[in-house]
């Protein structure tokens, strides 16, 4: 018996009004998945695949247009105004630009008490007294309380910001990119630092990148997106070992390696062209018109969610059939 | 492209890489900039050559004055507030202290540049067209319907699908990816023999990012222009480059052919950017970070710069460091290379 999921989405869909049209774009199209406790769920995919929207729909900042989102087995949108108030603390976000979801106005201190002030619930001192607590513990001397986010680096910036999200106790943060406007040396050591909280708090994490070896590195299970749909589904060591979608394959095989040209063994697959428009997606297999491996019942016929061994999951009509490329 | 090749009397490329002449050579260049403190030294004594058709590599972390090392190379820099010293060589000619006049003729002629950001380096309100016939005419002086169809052909070269109607539409039409390649068009539609990329790739989706790396290496192939790819991102630069310069803080640390420093890194900070990467580590191991971050540069430590975060460092890394050559070329700025065996990215 596998532990009920802590957040799940099934069947969610999100449309778009398209300014000036009467067009709607279907940023996520009929997506299901959960995500159980303390568990990491990457989320991967190109620009404009919707894994930024899905990532919204899971902390209640979108509202799926259909389908339905579940924490702990509650819809947040039958809830009262008050009584999503009180919920959503415990579904926080890290977004992707440290200076865009700073205030700079407020001194940093004052940005990760805003929870707290918000809440209401504690006097002042100990207010206070737990924002230093926690800026020590995402590893920012406190003094660096008083000074304004111009005056920190990119990687200060984003501690602030994983404190802010922490003030509430959360039980899911959704990292957004957190790491990707970092520098490696500073990366890892904000991965290192989510890593360690995790375990230390009993976080769970859902972890938006297109940054293949990030999401590898803190995922449990990794799901791959493309124009609004789930391409495939599996724990972290599957999908990185013996991907199933021609798509997962190109995505790994595409990401630059630094091992010396003497040591490449694989042919890249580099794929040609790029993600089409979603407010024409292609018929049948979405992904078809960029696919190595794309036959005529692509384009007629949408593949099937069809399950590939344990927990793995994939949407292609030649899953499994594969064999360098070919099917 | 012949009659440009007529108009201009060009002769024809430099024979061979690895002729006693390189294309590039930077001699004890120091940077510094006027600021309302004094003068501030940015990059104190920097040294390095490119061949004929060579693509090297500059990689560091933000601040380590790779940037600022790019855009001396074309006199990008305020001229009223860098002070440039030393030389730039460029086919034995040396570009400082050439007038805005002298350089305006050089820039895009003999050496090209490709931005990060190629929304912000396009001029939003001409179409990629104008851009590129705007740069041609600029150098070539030939006529406008020539110029045009010599941007046709560029943007078809860079792998631009219908060029002949995109010449025509303006940058924000295109994709972040077709940005990149009319950069790469415009860049190299006067056919420069080197060309600086900074950061080209950092703004693209991997799968676009593989694209492009892959078109820079066919087109600096088949036209041998060097190519100067300043970039953090290690994977993309081994994928590109056949030579890696590190800098730290303003200073080169450690120059080698990609192969050895992959394998075997001699200065402790190329070690930690190559262990740094994700992709060496298992879900749940940690990731060996270097720690710490570049000192300011109105607080560099007089020795060593790397050593406050170095984990090799010793008393002796106090003292001033001097880059040294070793028999093999290669060349590195840590008096502990010898003794030190340091990991690279592969076992």
């Amino acid at each position: 018996m596998q532990v009920p999921p802590l957040l799940e989405v099934k069947d969610v869909s999100v449309l778009f009004r398209v300014q000036g049209s009467r067009q709607r774009v279907r940023a996520v199209d009929g997506v299901s998945l959960a995500v159980r406790p303390r568990e990491t769920v990457g989320i991967i995919g190109e620009s404009g695949s919707g894994k930024s929207t899905l990532g919204r729909i899971m902390v209640c900042l979108q509202k799926p247009t259909t389908g339905q989102l579940t924490h702990e087995g509650v819809d947040p949108y039958r809830l009262s105004p008050a009584q999503l108030c009180r919920h959503r603390r415990d579904y926080q976000m890290v977004f992707q630009d440290p200076n865009a979801s700073l205030n700079p106005r407020l001194p940093v201190g004052a940005s990760i008490r805003e929870p707290l002030d918000i809440e209401g619930t504690l006097p002042r001192s100990e207010r206070d007294a737990r924002v230093l607590e926690l800026m020590e513990r995402v590893g920012l001397h406190r003094e660096l309380a008083y000074r304004y986010p111009h005056e920190l680096s990119g990687g200060q910036k984003q501690r602030v910001n994983i404190a802010r999200a922490l003030t509430c106790r959360p039980k899911v943060i959704v990292c957004d990119e957190a790491v990707a406007a970092l520098d490696v040396s500073i990366q890892a050591d904000v991965l290192n630092l989510l890593v360690e909280l995790q375990q230390e708090f009993g976080l769970t994490y859902v972890f938006v990148s297109h940054d293949l070896g990030v999401v590898a590195h803190v995922s449990d299970t990794i799901a791959v997106m493309y124009l609004g749909k789930l391409m495939e589904l599996g724990p972290s060591e599957v999908l990185m070992n013996g991907p199933l979608h021609p798509y997962t394959r190109a995505l790994l095989s595409a990401e630059p390696a630094p091992v010396p040209p003497s040591m490449r063994t694989q042919k890249r697959i580099i794929l040609q062209g790029e993600i089409p428009s979603p407010l024409n997606p292609p018929s049948g297999c979405r992904f078809r018109t960029r696919c190595p491996v794309a036959a005529n019942r692509c384009a007629t016929e949408e593949p099937a969610w069809k399950q590939h061994g344990e927990n793995h999951w994939v949407a292609c009509h030649f899953a499994g059939k594969i064999q360098g490329g070919t099917p | 492209m012949q009659d440009i090749d007529n108009q201009t009397g060009e002769i024809g490329r430099h024979p061979m890489q690895g002729t006693v002449v390189p294309l590039l050579e930077v001699r004890n260049l120091s940077i510094s900039f006027r600021t309302a403190n004094g003068v501030l030294n940015i990059v104190p004594d920097l040294s390095f050559s490119v061949g004929y058709g060579e693509r090297l590599a500059v990689v560091g972390e933000s601040g380590s004055g790779k940037t600022i090392t790019g855009l001396a190379l074309i006199g990008l820099l305020p001229r009223n507030q860098a002070v440039l010293n030393g030389q730039i060589l460029f086919e034995g000619r040396n570009l400082i202290g050439l007038s805005e006049q002298e350089l305006r003729a050089f820039r895009g002629r003999q050496i090209g540049m490709v931005f990060q950001e190629p929304m912000s380096a396009l001029d939003p309100v001409f179409t990629i067209g104008q851009q590129i016939v705007e740069t041609i005419r600029h150098h070539f002086g030939i006529s406008a319907r020539a110029a045009r169809e010599r941007a046709v052909e560029m943007l078809d070269k860079v792998g631009i699908p219908a060029a002949r109607k995109r010449v025509d539409e303006y940058p924000h039409q295109l994709s972040g990816g077709m940005r990149q390649r009319a950069m790469l068009a415009i860049a190299l539609a006067c056919e420069p023999r080197m060309l600086i990329a900074d950061e080209p790739t950092t703004a693209l989706d991997v799968t676009i990012q593989a694209q492009i790396l892959e078109l820079m290496v066919r087109l600096s192939e088949e036209t041998r222009t060097a190519i100067l790819f300043i970039s953090h991102d290690l994977g993309a630069v081994s994928e590109v480059c056949s030579r890696m310069l590190t800098m730290y803080a303003g200073q080169l640390v450690e120059d080698a052919v990609l192969d050895a420093v992959l394998r075997r890194p001699l200065h402790p900070y190329t070690s930690g950017l190559l262990r740094s990467l994700p992709r060496f580590s298992r879900k749940g191991d940690r990731l060996p970070s270097i720690g710490g971050r570049v000192p300011p540069p109105t607080a560099m430590p007089s020795g060593c710069r790397f050593e406050q975060r170095c984990v090799h460092a010793i008393d002796a890394c106090r003292n001033p460091q001097m880059v040294v050559t070793l028999p093999d070329g290669r060349r590195v700025c840590c008096h502990r290379h010898a003794e030190l065996h340091l990991p690279g990215s592969v076992d």
